[in-house]
Order: structure tokens, then sequence, then C-alpha cells
């Protein structure tokens, strides 16, 4: 993968709603054309971070720059919301149109956009996003993975260089989520439109090119080699019940497969 | 028990025709078991857990309950009302006909098996996090000492913390001889806690038995140890990956591998 | 009960009520209602009920569902005709006449509702209220805000639904008691959809953000054309409107 510019740069941003410090001197980059996932606990501060991500939040202490813009200079939110899409957890509270085309269309009309322009826009991300069968449908009969399907297009309309899902998944079942994972890599892998997927779920963190931890309003940065799965947390300490070793530094899918394919024999 | 005979339900729909939401389902639930209930959305779920509790009644078939029934819906923590956390959590005791002192040990008792102490109690439930309004929500379930316990999704949102707490005190109340019916899209804990599993599929009961078996039976329930066995016997390690149901049975068929070797 | 509000519930069919440009839907509205008032007499009555089951007839909405919307009225309707038999002179007659005014008025407040999409109500209030914007009233924010709330009204009448459905199972019991512990025990409903509410609608408000409400002066994905089926409904409004100035001055 070529070595692509930065996007989106968090600057020792800090946020404090109501005298409690949400988030503290977070740093973060995502390039453009790449994956990053975002994990943490509940109360972690993640939905507070997607919110600073398109200016609908402007940290206390620090700074966001996105494509260039800091969010903090109101001239350019729009543009940055053009930028950086942003996807939330409950499909029901963000549909707005009573037909599927209709809410495409909402942020078009925004825009001002011409009606056979918009027409054009939203037969292009439907299509893409797999939802052009469903065009004149009711949004609220679609199923949950085809709301967020629809959310997500609805956001693509605006051409977004960056799309940040907000714990998007978690009211999905496991159906809806392979849909809409496996939607996002292909975006990702075709149109090289970055995705940030905010999650508690560690599984469907472990496919992206570079995973963030939120703890206690800290971040650290992993690779999905180095991420410590709790699966395998688990597992190693059943195995170390039943007197196998396994080195310390195991701590992947990955690695404890490959240890344990090699008879216990060779390293990590 | 719980028992159903060639149920089903239809929800009288507003639009075109009525929607089928569960079709001719027959089953029995013993007293005293652990049981999980797994689908996709859409499959029957909560029709299925609002027939068990009583809230809708069956549109054909019979259903036959012993005892008393609490149910917790999915997202509970919708449900709080109250000005302040003890409050909430006695609501369910004191329409029950308990005494408020009664009602009031009932509650504390479950407020704190879910690590909520006193500096709680007089806390407006609204203002709490996401997460400690789910443990006061569920709390208020607990607290009604219901003998058949039906939890929609309890632990969707919740840290994985939370979660194997919550599943201790349910797994403490099936051994008091409480009967526990939990729905979870989550088949790792479905395996891990439940001895029964229901398996529903567009409406219809698709299969019921041991857990293990019902999960080796359907491709689609495969859970991360079964994945992780997969992997690994595609890797070249010798294993049944079909035995593979929780993690303890993943570690011992490595661990009998390992040694054989 | 809750679930029968007809509010936000549109019934997509492709009936020539459906198809009518909502302005025009929005003044027949208007003047259907202000002639039902003005009618108190058996035959202009009569008049007024034939045309609702006309326009009942042009929607193809099945009966059921029409009627399903009335109920929540049932009780406003009886403590009204009980009144006025009582207090009224000729209360019988009266009370009758009344009850079927404000059924009809119901049943076509109804048809609108079951016939025009929320978003399409809404670009008819912003157009015809197109004029207001000189005078800086925010006619695009009061169209938004109109269809946001018709649109949410079933979301919000399902969440009271499961609500009560929770309470229910937590041995509330909403039937039984005095008034007062009748009162109380809805606190169990009203708190927690209020609240939902208050969630959902911060949601909105973040994803219309996101999605540039407010950047400029927005336009339509379908602007709103009039077709000779609207010159021949407006036709209809106004030989309607004729007709029952006559009766009340000529006091059929």
């Amino acid at each position: 993968m070529t070595r692509s510019r930065t996007l989106i740069e968090v600057k020792a941003a800090s946020y404090s709603y109501k005298n409690t410090k949400v988030l503290s001197d977070v740093n973060l980059t995502v390039n453009e054309g790449q994956f990053a996932a975002v994990i943490g606990p509940n109360g972690s501060g993640k939905s507070t971070l997607s919110k600073l991500l398109n200016a609908l939040l402007i940290p206390s202490e620090g700074s966001v720059i996105v494509d260039g813009h800091s969010t903090a200079d109101s001239s350019f939110v729009y543009e940055i919301r053009k930028t950086v899409g942003l996807v939330l957890q409950n499909p029901d509270n963000q549909i707005i149109g009573d037909t599927v085309e209709d809410d495409v269309a909402f942020s078009l009309e925004n825009m001002g956009l011409l009606p056979s322009w918009m027409d054009q826009i939203i037969t292009d991300v439907l299509s893409r996003t797999g939802l052009s069968d469903l065009r004149f449908r009711n949004p609220r009969e679609l199923s949950g993975g085809q709301k967020q399907l629809l959310a997500i297009a609805s956001v693509l309309a605006m051409k977004p260089k960056c799309i940040v899902l907000d714990e998007a998944l978690s009211m999905l079942d496991k159906d809806g989520r392979c849909t809409v994972l496996s939607l996002l890599h292909r975006l990702n892998k075709t149109s090289g439109l970055s995705v940030i997927l905010i999650t508690q779920d560690v599984q469907d963190a472990l496919e992206a090119d570079v995973i963030f931890s939120l703890e206690g309003g800290k971040v650290t940065q992993f690779s999905a080699l180095d991420f410590p799965s709790p699966f395998v947390a688990d597992l190693v300490s059943e195995l170390r019940k039943r007197n196998l070793s396994i080195p310390s530094e195991v701590v992947s899918d990955d690695s404890l497969i490959r240890y344990l394919t090699c008879g216990g024999k060779c390293g990590a | 028990m719980i028992s159903f005979k060639n149920v089903s339900f239809c929800y009288p729909s507003y639009g075109q025709e009525p929607k089928k939401a569960l079709a001719d389902v027959s089953f029995t639930i013993p007293d005293g078991t652990f049981v999980g209930i797994a689908g996709n959305m859409g499959s029957g779920k909560t029709t299925l857990c609002s027939l068990m509790s009583g809230l809708l009644k069956p549109t054909s078939g019979q259903i036959e309950r012993t005892g008393s029934v609490s149910f917790a819906m999915q997202f509970p923590e919708n449900q709080l009302f109250e000005g302040t956390v003890i409050k909430d959590v006695m609501f369910g005791p004191l329409n029950r006909g308990l005494s408020e002192k009664e009602a009031r040990m009932i509650s504390e008792k479950c407020l704190a098996s879910l690590g909520l102490g006193e500096s709680f109690f007089d806390r407006n439930p609204l203002r709490l996090s996401g997460g400690e309004k789910r443990r006061v929500a569920l709390a208020g379930i607990l607290s009604m000492d219901a003998d058949t316990i039906i939890l929609d999704e309890p632990c969707a949102g919740l840290d994985p913390k939370w979660r194997d707490r919550l599943y201790g005190i349910l797994q403490d109340l099936n051994r008091k001889g409480k009967t526990v019916i939990i729905v979870s899209h989550n088949t790792d804990d479905i395996a891990r806690y439940c001895r029964t599993m229901l398996y529903l599929k567009s409406s219809e009961l698709a299969d019921i038995g041991n857990v293990g078996d019902v999960i080796c039976r359907h491709e689609e329930l495969e859970n991360s140890s079964m994945a992780f066995a997969r992997r690994l016997s595609e890797a070249g390690m010798e294993i049944d990956y079909k035995k593979a149901v929780t993690t303890e049975d993943l570690a011992s068929l490595i661990a009998d591998r390992q040694s054989s070797l | 009960m809750l679930r029968d509000v007809t509010l936000g519930r549109f019934y997509d069919n492709d009936s020539f009520l459906c198809r009518l440009d909502p302005r025009t839907k929005l003044l027949g509205l208007i003047i259907a209602i202000i002639g039902i008032f003005l009618c108190s007499s058996i035959v202009s009555c009569s008049f007024t009920l034939a045309c609702v089951i006309a326009l009942m007839y042009l929607s193809e909405v099945p009966l059921r569902h029409i009627f399903r919307g009335m109920r929540p009225f049932f009780i406003l309707l009886a403590v009204v005709a009980a009144m006025n038999i009582f207090l009224v002179p000729d209360g019988v007659f009266r009370s009758v006449l009344i009850c079927l005014r404000v059924i009809e008025v119901v049943l076509v407040s109804n048809l609108l509702c079951l016939s025009t999409r929320p978003r399409s109500v809404a670009s008819g209030v912003q157009t015809s209220l197109g004029w207001m914007k000189r005078f800086k009233v925010p006619v695009n924010d009061i169209a938004t805000i109109v269809s946001v709330a018709l649109t949410f009204v079933p979301l919000l009448a399902d969440e009271a639904k499961r609500i009560r459905d929770a309470q229910i199972s937590r041995g509330a019991d909403f039937s039984k008691g005095s008034l007062f512990r009748r009162a109380k025990a809805s606190l169990a409903i009203i708190v927690p959809v209020f609240v939902s509410a208050i969630q959902r609608s911060e949601d909105l408000a973040v994803a219309m953000d996101c999605r540039l409400y407010g950047c400029t002066e927005p336009t339509k994905l379908h602007p709103l054309s009039y077709s000779y089926e609207d010159a021949a409904a407006y036709i209809c409004i106004f030989t309607y409107l004729c007709i029952v100035i006559l009766m009340k001055v000529g006091r059929l």
C-alpha cells in the first residue's frame, strides 16, 4: 500500500463535559484510505471522540485537524462534515425520509443540488450499497442491517473521504453485521474511503489496518497482529491450566494458531 | 414449567396482510433449566419471550405455564422512571404486595449483587451512565423474585466484565432452582452458560436440545471457539473442531492433542 | 389503543387521493372541516357525510384501517354525547348530530394522514407558506418540524406500548385501583416515553447536523407540481364549499 497523506489528525485533544474530563490528551492519526478501529468499554469517551471528528463538538484543549482544516474554525464546518460522515448507533433515530431515496436525498437537498443531479447520485450510492431494489420502500420496513446500509448510503451521498461509525453495528444481528462490515471493507478497498469503526466488540475490529484502544480517556495504538484478543487471553489461561506453556507474547489469534500448529516447538 | 403446543402468533399489522411472527411452535421447558434462545433479527425471538411471559396471547395453539414469570425486555434501561434508583427497583416488589421494608431489603440485595452499593440508592437513575442504568433496570427485574426469569439480550452493549458478572448471578439463581431463559445473538455465551438451546429461524423453531448438539447441527451458529478450532485444523492440527463448543472444550482438545504427540 | 394512532402512518397505495398534491389536500382538509362545522341540519349533515364517504372510497384504504384510527376518539365522543343528552334541550337529536360531525372531522383528518407521506405534508406546508419567508418566518424549519413530528408519532406509540408491557411484567396494573393510583401508574409509561423522545430527538438532531441541515437554501428531490387531477380536485372542493354555503344561507 502506498503511503498516503494524513486525513484526520487529533492532536493532544481533551474534552470535558460538565467538569468531568471525558477525553484527555488524545492523539491519533488516520490516513486517507485507511481502515481504523477504535475499541473501548462503556463510558470510555468513544461517542465524544466520534463527535469531535466532524465538528459536532470542539475539543476543550488541543485540536482536531480534518483534511487540513481545524474543526474549531467555524467557517469550515460544512466542509468538514462533508469530508467526515457519521453513522450513529440506533438506525431508527437517523432515518429522516419516508422512502429510501428520500432519505438519501436529505443531505443533497440541504446542499441545494438540482433534482436531476440528485437522482444520479442516489442511483449511484444505492447501487454501491446494494439497496437499488429498495429505492421506493419505506425505510421503517427494512431490517436493522438494511437500515444501517441506508444510513451509510445517505452519508456516502455527500461524497465523504472518511466515514465514522459510532457503535453502528451494536444493534445488528450476525447477518446484519456481516453485510455492513463487508460493505465497509469493499468501499475501503475499491473507493479508497477511510473508515473509522468505533466499537465495543473486538471481533469487528480485527480486520482493520490499525486499532486504537480507548481506555480511561487515553488512546493506545495497535496493529491487528499485536492486538490482545480477549478470546485468546481466555484460551491461553485455559491451556495453562492444562499444563501447556504458552509464551506471554502470544496475544492474537494468528500468533496463537502459528504457535500451536508448530507443535509448541518453534517460537511465536 | 413452560410448555408450548402448536403455538402460532400473528401481529395485527397496520399495512398489508398480517405478518406471521411465530408458526406452529411446540416445546417444553422443565423447571430449573438454563435455556438459551438464538436466532436472527425478525426470527420471532422477542415474540416468543412475550408469549412465554404472558404479555401476548397466542393466535392459535396452547401455552401452559406454572409459577411466576418476569421478563426483562431488550434495553430494559428504557423503563426507568422513578426519581431514585432504590425506588425504581422497589417498584416491582411493591406491586407484588410486599411491605415497604421487605421490598427495600430485597431491592438493596439485588442492587448490591450487580455492584451498585449504597452510594447509588438515592441517585437519579436517569443521570447514570448507560451501563449503570442497565444494571439498575436488571436489578428491578431480579427483585421480582419470579420462578422463571426471561431476559432478552441483557448483555447487548454491556462491558465484558459486567456480562460475566450478570451470567454469574443468573447461574447462581439457576442453581437455587429458578428457570432462566436468555435470548442472545452471542453463541459463545449460550455455549458457556446454558444447557438447553432453542434455535429460531424465520418464525419457526428450527432446533431444540442440548447446547453443544444444536450448535454443531447448524453451521451459522458457529461461535468463536469453534471458528478458532476450525482455523487450527485448517492450519494442520488434527482436531475435531465440531467438539469445541466452549473455550474449555477447545483447550482440552488442544491439550489432548499436544500430549498425544 | 396506543398503536391505533393514525398520525404518521402512511398507507402506501396509488389511489387518486394518494397521488394528489399535498397542497391540494391541505386546502381540501381545511375547507372540508369548515364545511362540516357550518352544517347543522339533517340535510346538510347528510351531504357532508356523503362527501366524506366519497373521499373514503377515493382513498382505497380498507375500512378497518380508517376506523382503527377512530378508537381513541370514542371516549371523547361518549363524553360529548352524554353532556348533550342531559344538559341541552332536544339533546338526543343534537348529540347525534354533534357526534356525527366530530366523526366526520376525524375521518377526514385520518384520510389526509393515511394518504400523504409525512415529508410531502412538510413540502406542502413549506410551499404554501413560502410567502411568509419575506417576514422572516422560518418556514423551512417549521415544515421540517412538522414532518419529523409526524414520522416520530408511530415510533413513540410503539415505544409506549413496549414500555407498558415492560411495566406490566414488573407487576404494574394499569386497569385497577382508584383514579389517583391509575394516574400514578401511568407515570411509569409517560416518564420513560418522554425520556426516550428526548434521546431520539437528540440523535436525530445529530444526524441532521451531520447531513448538512441548514447548509444553504434547500432544494427538493421531487419539486411539487400540480397535475390535471389536482385541477379536478380544486373544482370539487369549491363546488363543495359553494353547496355548503348555499345550504347555510338557505337554512336547509
